[in-house]
């Protein structure tokens, strides 16, 4: 069974009388392990059907499944839940909360899932240590660089054993550096722990190193080539 | 402990608006203790002065005596009554009274008067009558046939201290009261209507005055905290619920006093509220601030899986810190104030000097250090904070997540 699975999903925004279709009857099985970039010019509804396989989103036609779970089905505190326990998020802007430190940010999700405090805070420290922050573990994100706030945000991506990780444009901000250390770290993640992976990107850089490119254009699949 | 954390740290992000938010809730709080406390000190000397030195907080009486105030509702104070009345922890004196209306009346003028036959050692406890002396000297004992009038009484009878006066009146079961005492002083009581008419007299010589030997109307009780009188009513009246007595509270005996305090304590209430009100604003445009500032930060915490009752709880608590520390510093900056005027009363001058005189208050203002006071202004803090935050918050908890990240 795919761990992601979509079926004619369709999504229209009615912006001032007229509808604009984001997403055109969209299909498509991610399994576990891949490493996927969705890609596409600007408008062509990456964003959107990545917040619609996160659960943020719903989509106006189709299916959203996430392990066999249709998604639509779920109510909104349902549906939060379903994200807190399955599914990682890695934001462009990185997004961590500015008044906790690294190790907070990541032990947070943790928390919220209800694990012990020492549970948390072990399992938070090895995470920063695998995405080699593990001298910043006390620092806030106004004291860390770009690529180390991204770092920390993939770390609590991973803190609450997600099913898989959705990444929008997680390098849109970064450096070339920042972005290749990015890049080998999920790669790393990808291969030694099996971990999904699915990206919106426009980045070339994130495109050569993904195993399977999906490109949308105009809400639609326009080519799904695997590496 | 993480909500708590987080709600702590983010109140420091806006550091100026969290300071301005808080100077308000301070100067709201100062505000309104020091005035509840300048009034609270106001009615607490009104109170004693005229309930704590006269009436006495809690009296006992034969049922009926206060509906119908006549010789005939007297009763005898058996040793059991008295035994009752003294074993209660915060009974520290009883004091005996007989109480009945007649005429007095000196060489050339008569007036009404209310004569109150009082035990001259325990009444020491209540009127005070030695303190209370404008001129003569006070009873040696309760058989001296001599009386104290009110010290207007005395002028408008037209004699002097050491003249006689005549007492005309009518005793117990419709005998006729008749007597001729010196008279030994006069006293200035806290009742200008008393002081016209009052006239005191040894207890036993009131008693055959008015031919009702052992007789009482009523027993004052001198309390050790006025702020217990309810409970000790209540364990009072089930007591001698067997036995025909009232238990009267002074709210009952000066209902014109309570209601006057109270209407004073209303339109003080409206003041208040006003002042809350406007401060209650300025919270509710701290929540505004807060929630708009920060709603793309909230839209990430719901898709990460943050429940939306927790952004609520976390929001909820860091106006409560803004508001309690902003109450507990109000109250930690009246305290001082309070104390001083406590200690160094605000002390009247001139015709208001005069004018409290007269009632024979002393004509300065402490204010009162009731905890009351304080702790209550938090509290309406509390309440007003959650009044002005609770749409705001649950506005917040309802996010979109992706509209509010695209904000």
């Amino acid at each position: 069974m795919p761990i992601i699975e979509t079926q004619g999903l369709t999504k229209v925004y009615n912006s001032d009388q007229v509808p604009v279709h984001a997403l055109n009857g969209v299909d498509l099985n991610i399994e576990k392990g891949e490493f996927t970039a969705i890609v596409g010019p600007s408008g062509s509804g990456k964003t959107t059907l990545l917040n619609i396989i996160g659960g943020l989103d719903n989509p106006t036609e189709g299916k959203a499944k996430v392990q066999g779970t249709d998604l639509d089905t779920l109510s909104d505190g349902k549906l939060i839940n379903f994200r807190l326990h399955h599914i990682g998020f890695v934001f462009q802007a990185y997004n961590l909360i500015p008044v906790l430190t690294a190790l907070e940010n990541v032990s947070f999700v943790m928390q919220m899932q209800g694990r012990s405090l020492e549970e948390c805070k072990t399992k938070s420290i090895a995470l920063l240590e695998e995405v080699g922050l593990e001298d910043k573990i006390h620092k806030r994100p106004s004291e860390l660089s770009g690529g180390q706030q991204q770092r920390v945000a993939v770390a609590r991506a991973l803190a609450s054993k997600p099913d898989f990780v959705l990444a929008d444009e997680p390098t849109a901000n970064l450096d070339s550096v920042s972005t290749a250390e990015l890049l080998d770290m999920m790669l790393e993640l990808n291969e030694q722990e099996d971990m999904t992976f699915v990206f919106s990107t426009h980045d070339q850089r994130v495109i050569d190193r993904a195993r399977r490119v999906v490109t949308l254009v105009d809400g639609k699949i326009d080519s799904d080539e695997q590496r | 402990m993480l909500y708590l954390r987080l709600a702590w740290r983010n109140i420091w992000r806006n550091r100026r608006r969290s300071l301005i938010t808080m100077f308000s809730v301070i100067v709201a709080v100062l505000l309104a203790s020091v005035m509840r406390s300048m009034q609270e000190g106001q009615y607490d000397m009104m109170i004693e002065g005229t309930v704590g030195t006269f009436v006495g907080y809690i009296q006992v009486q034969q049922e009926g005596f206060w509906d119908d105030q006549t010789l005939d509702n007297s009763f005898v104070a058996g040793d059991s009554l008295l035994a009752i009345l003294n074993s209660e922890k915060e009974v520290s004196g009883v004091v005996p009274r007989i109480q009945s209306f007649a005429l007095a009346a000196g060489e050339e003028q008569s007036r009404p008067a209310m004569v109150i036959g009082i035990d001259v050692e325990a009444e020491l406890q209540l009127i005070n009558p030695q303190e209370k002396l404008r001129s003569g000297t006070y009873f040696s004992d309760n058989n001296e046939q001599a009386v104290l009038l009110g010290k207007d009484l005395l002028s408008r009878l037209q004699i002097q201290v050491g003249d006689s006066v005549v007492m005309l009146g009518q005793g117990f079961r419709g005998q006729s009261a008749t007597g001729l005492y010196e008279v030994k002083g006069t006293v200035s009581v806290p009742n200008a209507e008393l002081n016209k008419s009052l006239v005191l007299m040894p207890l036993q010589t009131s008693q055959y005055f008015l031919a009702a030997p052992n007789r009482l109307t009523s027993l004052s009780l001198v309390v050790d905290d006025p702020g217990e009188i309810e409970s000790t009513i209540q364990q009072l009246e089930a007591k001698l619920s067997a036995a025909a007595y009232d238990v009267m509270s002074w709210e009952e005996m000066l209902p014109e006093l309570q209601q006057s305090i109270e209407a004073d304590r209303g339109s003080s209430y409206i003041i208040i509220m006003i002042l809350y009100v406007v401060v209650g604003f300025g919270i509710l445009g701290t929540v505004l601030m807060m929630i708009t500032e920060r709603s793309y930060e909230f839209g990430v915490m719901i898709s990460i899986g943050t429940p939306r009752m927790a952004i609520a709880a976390i929001l909820g608590l860091e106006i409560l810190f803004i508001a309690l520390l902003g109450s507990g510093v109000g109250i930690l900056f009246s305290l001082p104030v309070a104390w001083y005027f406590n200690i160094n009363p605000i002390e009247f001058t001139g015709e208001m000097a005069a004018v409290m005189e007269s009632y024979s208050l002393e004509p300065y203002l402490p204010f009162s250090l009731d905890p009351s006071v304080f702790y209550i202004q938090a509290v309406i803090i509390f309440i007003i904070t959650l009044l002005f935050s609770f749409i705001p918050l649950l506005k917040a908890s309802k996010l979109n997540p992706v509209k509010a990240m695209r904000s």
